[in-house]
């Protein structure tokens, strides 16, 4: 099960009714993993990109979720730290092979954590 | 410029305020005078005052600084000394040979460029057997701070920052409890610089041991039965990398979507890479995270292992990606033998 209440989400936002069940399904297949990251849910899910952004803006601002940024090296591998802010993140880090590289040719995602 | 060469110092660049603070409050509960502090330099100028009065045992804070500073966020290639040099393994054996036998250790002292030896202690007591070998050197690194771009109508401008960063590198050379040759370089993402301070690791170990004598260890075959296994271990480990080489020398790489998620979570990639290793590939090198909750009290945070060299000269090479503790290492080393 999630930790987020989706019945009653579904009775505040009808509008994505669908589209929660399906966030709903993903969460509940992937209950090891902590972060969420609207773009992979989407694509695991099949579901619209823009609209699970937004259904995620809502839970991030209904304090159901949180939100925190990381970064993908140039692989596109998801790298393990949170930041709070953007200010927060090293110009240089390391990715999952300990290879130093340069932030800027990595990419900052948005991520929400469910705990 | 130098570095501060006292004990103190030495805490302050490698022990962290919590871990000081902790010593304090120990010692607090007997010593009701010892006051903890705010800050790093203030729970620093408190420590000094408790140990110079005699409240606090320096042998305490000796210990803390060897935990903070000898283990994790650093290379360790691990060896299997062959049978025949079994007597020159000896504690004694080989501070005769270095001439370290009755020196005073630790010793903090810093030599320029130069190695100098900071440490050497006999474990058989505390672990049944190995000893702990230690040497620093001195190092000034520059850091990138800041990056700034000026744009003009046909050139740009970039302001590179740097901090000059003064540092004393720690270089371990230990016999563990499991008989292993482990020796410890500081992380470096130069593998020119690794692969130099190994060869300088050696080279001054070679008094007493020399690397003809060893065997490297190759992990990679360790790294292949811990993929092969890792849903039968899911409380202790998840692998969240693989590198592997497939039965032609080609390569193939699956890495977890995050570090929460096991590379054989999902069923097309775990057939993609037990294909590859039942069908003559091999592990070049897996990303492991060790977890601290199945740990059993060895691991106070879940620590990333690579486990096996960046480089093919080295299958006998694990990154520990952060600090941690002489346990932490030791348990770590103790899973990769359970899958040999």
């Amino acid at each position: 099960m999630s930790s987020v209440n989706f019945a009653a989400l579904s009775s505040r936002y009808p509008e994505f009714g669908g589209l929660l069940a399906g966030i709903q399904h993903w969460i509940d297949e992937h209950q090891q993993v902590r972060i969420l990251e609207p773009r992979r849910v989407a694509r695991d899910a099949e579901l619209p990109k823009e609209d699970v952004f937004r259904v995620f803006f809502l839970l991030n601002r209904d304090g159901l979720i949180r939100q925190a940024y990381r970064v993908k090296d140039p692989g596109g591998d998801l790298l393990p730290h949170n930041y709070k802010t953007l200010q927060e993140i090293p110009m240089e880090l390391r990715n999952r092979r300990d290879e130093k590289f340069n932030v800027d040719d990595g990419e900052i995602v948005s991520v929400y954590m469910k705990d | 410029m130098s570095l501060p060469q006292d004990i103190y110092s030495v805490a302050d660049l490698k022990c962290t305020d919590p871990t000081l603070k902790e010593l304090l409050r120990e010692y607090k509960e007997i010593h009701k005078q010892i006051r903890i502090g705010s800050s790093k330099p203030e729970t620093l100028a408190n420590l000094r005052e408790a140990i110079e009065g005699k409240l606090i045992p320096v042998e305490r804070l000796q210990a803390l600084i060897r935990e903070g500073e000898e283990n994790g966020d650093q290379h360790i290639f691990v060896y299997k000394p062959k049978a025949s040099i079994k007597d020159q393994l000896r504690f004694d054996a080989v501070g005769a040979a270095l001439g370290l036998n009755g020196r005073p250790f630790p010793d903090y002292t810093l030599s320029g460029d130069d190695w100098t030896w900071a440490d050497f202690r006999d474990q058989a007591v505390q672990l049944g057997k190995g000893w702990t070998l230690k040497l620093y050197s001195q190092e000034t690194s520059l850091v990138l701070k800041e990056k700034k771009e000026q744009a003009g109508p046909h050139i740009v401008r970039v302001l590179l920052k740097y901090e000059k960063v003064e540092d004393r590198r720690v270089y371990v050379a230990c016999l563990d409890q499991y008989g292993v040759l482990e020796l410890r370089v500081p992380r470096s993402e130069s593998r020119k610089r690794v692969s130099a301070d190994l060869a300088t690791l050696w080279k001054k170990l070679q008094p007493a041991l020399r690397s003809q004598d060893f065997v490297p260890w190759d992990v990679t075959d360790v790294a292949a039965n811990m993929v092969m296994t890792d849903e039968e271990h899911a409380d202790t480990f998840k692998v969240i990398d693989t590198s592997l080489w497939d039965s032609a020398s080609g390569t193939a790489k699956f890495a977890t979507s995050t570090e929460d998620e096991d590379i054989e979570d999902a069923v097309d990639r775990k057939r993609a890479v037990e294909s590859i290793l039942n069908g003559g590939g091999s592990a070049r090198q897996i990303g492991v995270m060790f977890m601290s909750e199945g740990s059993g009290g060895a691991l106070t945070e879940s620590l990333w292992v690579l486990v096996g060299g960046a480089q093919d000269d080295y299958p006998n090479e694990l990154i520990i990606r952060s600090s941690t503790t002489r346990n932490g290492v030791d348990y770590v080393i103790g899973q990769l033998r359970s899958f040999e």
